[in-house]
């Protein structure tokens, strides 16, 4: 078998590092040369801050970086939710914890809603409570709605990890030129001289349709403060190196292979372009999946999951409810209690709920 | 809010009647709700879905159903797989096992592992790393160790073989526990609201009417409500999977029953064998264009391993899906939903989601559309992908001895069937989507099993020691190997455990 020996990442900031590293910790060093092209350009306005969700836990596991390690270098705070800022500049948060607990098969949302309830749903999202109040423990206590965390990482911090992580050579371009031909990448032309690779990497791409052409493997980076906010910047690199990995090429880059990445690329855009426009208040034109996402949504609460989804059920909801888009029915099934006893138990949960973030907030500030 | 469903009539009462009535009965339990279901005995049923997949094992769990009594009382064997003999090619023959091959291992799935080895001239047959298989060859069974999930014995997965007739039996009595109302009687009308086209209700023979909220058709092939009355139309799907008769004889069985279902390719066609406790069911599933039904019926007979106790029960139908599967107030379940053969014992898999389906679409009496647009989008996206690894059985032969053999080389692939064949023919890739009925095991299993072997393997497998990951493979086969022999014999099983 013909195999891939030699691999450059052309790029800079976390999108190359993450990606080097990500190489580096999946393919053995003495077999694989990994090499970093850092280009100049900026891929998007720095915050100084990045976003990882709760997904990124598996990556760092991968890249072999303790959450004590990422803590110490990258000042990460644990996020419970993501919290976008829109373009109108409303504030919607996107939960990684579910809301309430399901009863007897039911959802708790139809629960809630066929209870009558007057507290709103997002008082039964610990997730979201203990993000309002400050609060974090790493499990939700037994009975508890459960959640996820993600983190919030100081950029440079986070960068500097990658790169010893990556460990690899890596080449300043002030200049670069990539001669492009029918197969992918010819040869590189970087600070005036000529470079070749098994297979180029280039992570300052935009473009939807053809991620990966031959030995070209174009990865989107985050480009606007959305994905930034809702960690998609660092999720589309995880995903695509995940991807690439399970479909590890070899010299003949077989064209079935990669039609799949891109497919599988396309798909994962598309639930993000969706979240997206939701999260902007703008689902003109969207696609088939989200129109009917919307429409079970409305007629009864109901989340539909599709094939290679990526956002929770609790985050649609909220992006949904955030859009002024609500249910106008519930789940026949919650009827299997009744009213009263739906209405008696959401009422528990919701006092056990505002009684372990007060807890949590008394023992945060040494009160017992 | 608009009023709640406070009727259910369910049309039909075989096996896809009864498992509507029990699960409705169940998850609507004090809900108010009346549920009647209506059958005659002068129709009967075709109950010849007698083998099954291990999401049933989910079923019975949900109902709460006693296994063992289960077993006692539907005269059930256990399954874990299903053989199939003279597909690839005449003499050749493979199991498709439920459950894994092997242990993941290195990052990498088993089997790339197990192809780099090959290329390099090691390693056992992929099947040997089946503890599925290895115990349907020694005839034994025993249900998983879930308490010691480092044991290869953690990995037991299976489902069952049953009496169709028995099963509906064991149902009713289940549900009509639960309060659904059995009505005999044959349904002379229907009528339909002047407006809407909605079924308002129906009318037996003996003129009574029942009238109700919603409608589950499960009349069988002709679809009663679904299509005689709601001309819904029919997607011919014969294309694809040409056969379309098949004739059913029980037997008596004439050795202890074994733990898989057994599917024997034919000229025109294939012959299912399903060891039960008290008998062995059979079937020839042809196509009549490439065969007429006094040789295929000669052919059925010739072929049982014990003296016929039936006459042969000659079945007709079109391979195919209704265009809608719910359609106003009535939603098709079984055979008035669609035929698809029974060569993956698919068909009562199909009435089982069909339920959840419906129990997570549930209506009121307004009827949202979205809600039966999307349980007809997801009831589609499913009978597709069934569709599609049933025609990889067909498509994939070498078999060139007839000319139904050779149609079926012939079939054009979906586009999704095409590119896992060709993932599979280039790096041996197998890539899931998360709503796929089967697996990865079960693609490689058949996809091997018909004969495809990949050009190369992940080159990633490359990065390991040989050595190493030879010694790791003989550990996995010796682990399996004696898992295996160290199960019970698999009727020794069923008399010690769920017989007494």
């Amino acid at each position: 078998m013909n195999q891939l020996r030699r691999i450059m990442v052309i790029g800079n900031s976390i999108e190359a590092w993450l990606s080097a590293a990500y190489l580096r910790a999946r393919l053995p060093r003495n077999d694989y040369q990994i090499i970093v092209i850092e280009t100049a350009e900026n891929s998007m306005a720095s915050s100084h801050t990045i976003f990882a969700r709760p997904s990124s836990k598996n990556l760092h596991h991968i890249l072999d970086i303790s959450e004590a390690n990422l803590s110490r270098v990258t000042h990460a705070k644990p996020a419970l939710c993501a919290t976008i800022t829109n373009s109108k500049g409303a504030i919607i948060e996107l939960p990684f914890g579910q809301y309430g607990v399901d009863r007897e098969g039911t959802e708790f949302q139809h629960i809630w809603k066929f209870s009558g309830s007057q507290q709103p749903l997002a008082e039964f999202n610990l997730a979201l409570m203990m993000h309002k109040a400050g609060l974090f423990i790493n499990n939700a206590p037994k009975g508890a709605p459960t959640y996820d965390y993600g983190y919030i990482l100081d950029e440079q911090g986070y960068e500097n990890i990658l790169k010893s992580k990556a460990s690899t050579q890596h080449i300043i371009a002030n200049s670069l030129k990539l001669n492009c031909g029918n197969k992918g990448i010819e040869e590189i032309n970087c600070n005036g001289e000529s470079l070749s690779a098994d297979l180029y990497i280039d992570v300052r791409s935009n473009d939807f349709d053809m991620a990966w052409n031959h030995n070209h493997l174009k990865i989107m980076g985050g480009f606007d403060m959305l994905d930034h906010q809702s960690g998609m910047r660092l999720y589309r690199i995880q995903m695509a190196m995940e991807r690439l990995f399970k479909l590890w090429p070899d010299r003949e880059f077989a064209a079935i292979e990669i039609a799949e990445y891109n497919r599988l690329e396309k798909a994962q855009s598309v639930h993000i372009n969706d979240m997206n426009r939701l999260l902007q208040h703008n689902i003109q034109g969207c696609s088939d999946a989200l129109k009917r996402k919307i429409r079970l949504f409305e007629s009864r609460g109901r989340i539909a999951i599709e094939d290679f989804e990526i956002y929770s059920k609790a985050e649609w909801i909220a992006a949904l409810k955030a859009i002024g888009i609500s249910a106008q029915n519930y789940d026949r099934l919650a009827h299997r209690i009744s009213a009263e006893a739906a209405l008696q138990w959401i009422d528990q949960l919701h006092t056990a709920i505002a009684n372990l973030v007060q807890q949590l907030s008394n023992k945060n500030t040494g009160k017992q | 809010m608009s009023e709640h469903i406070k009727k259910i009539i369910i049309v039909g009462g075989g096996t896809a009647g009864w498992m509507a009535a029990s699960t409705l009965s169940h998850m609507l339990s004090g809900m108010k709700c009346d549920i009647i279901l209506i059958e005659s005995e002068e129709i009967g049923t075709v109950g010849v879905g007698e083998a099954t997949i291990p999401p049933i094992l989910l079923f019975n769990e949900m109902l709460g159903i006693d296994e063992n009594l289960f077993i006692k009382e539907t005269q059930a064997t256990f399954k874990l797989g299903i053989e199939f003999v003279n597909w690839k090619k005449i003499g050749h023959r493979y199991i498709h096992p439920f459950g894994d091959f092997g242990v993941n291992f290195d990052v990498r799935p088993f089997h790339q592992h197990w192809l780099n080895q090959r290329a390099k001239g090691y390693g056992r047959d992929l099947f040997d790393y089946s503890l599925m298989v290895q115990a349907c060859h020694k005839k034994k069974f025993m249900r998983p160790l879930r308490d010691q999930p480092k044991s290869a014995l953690a990995g037991i997965n299976y489902a069952f073989q049953f009496d169709a007739s028995l099963y509906a039996k064991f149902l009713r009595q289940y549900s009509e526990k639960r309060g659904v109302v059995r009505i005999e009687g044959k349904i002379e009308s229907v009528t339909q609201h002047n407006e809407t086209g909605f079924i308002e209700s129906v009318t037996t023979e003996d003129k009574r009417i029942f009238g109700a909220d919603l409608f589950i058709d499960c009349s069988g092939f002709k679809g009663l409500l679904i299509e005689q009355t709601l001309k819904t139309g029919y997607e011919d799907w014969s294309e694809w999977l040409p056969c379309d008769r098949a004739i059913a004889i029980p037997c008596e069985k004439i050795a202890e029953p074994i733990p898989y279902t057994r599917a024997t390719a034919h000229e025109a066609g294939w012959q299912w064998r399903i060891p039960l406790q008290h008998r062995t069911g059979n079937g020839h599933v042809y196509c009549s264009h490439y065969m007429d039904s006094d040789r295929a019926t000669d052919i059925l007979l010739k072929n049982l391993d014990g003296k016929p106790i039936a006459n042969p029960n000659h079945l007709r139908f079109t391979t195919g899906r209704r265009k809608k599967f719910w359609n106003k107030n009535v939603i098709a379940l079984g055979l008035a939903a669609g035929f698809m053969e029974p060569l993956e014992s698919t068909s009562i898999h199909l009435v089982q989601t069909g339920l959840a389906r419906i129990m997570s679409h549930f209506p009121n009496k307004g009827f949202v559309q979205a809600d039966i647009d999307s349980f007809n989008e997801r009831t589609l996206y499913e009978y597709e992908r069934v569709r599609d690894f049933l025609v990889l059985h067909y498509n994939l032969t070498e078999r060139d001895d007839s000319e139904f053999w050779r149609y079926c080389q012939n079939i054009k692939r979906s586009e999704i069937l095409d590119r896992k064949i060709g993932q599979f023919a280039g790096h041996g890739r197998i890539i899931e989507n998360n709503n796929d009925l089967f697996g990865s095991a079960s693609w490689l299993a058949v996809m091997y099993g018909q004969g495809i072997s990949p050009k190369y393997y992940d080159p990633i497998t490359d990065q390991a020691d040989p050595e190493r990951v030879n010694a790791v493979m003989e550990q996995i086969y010796s682990a399996i190997s004696n898992g295996a022999n160290s199960m019970p014999s698999h009727y020794d099983f069923i008399k010690e455990n769920c017989l007494t």
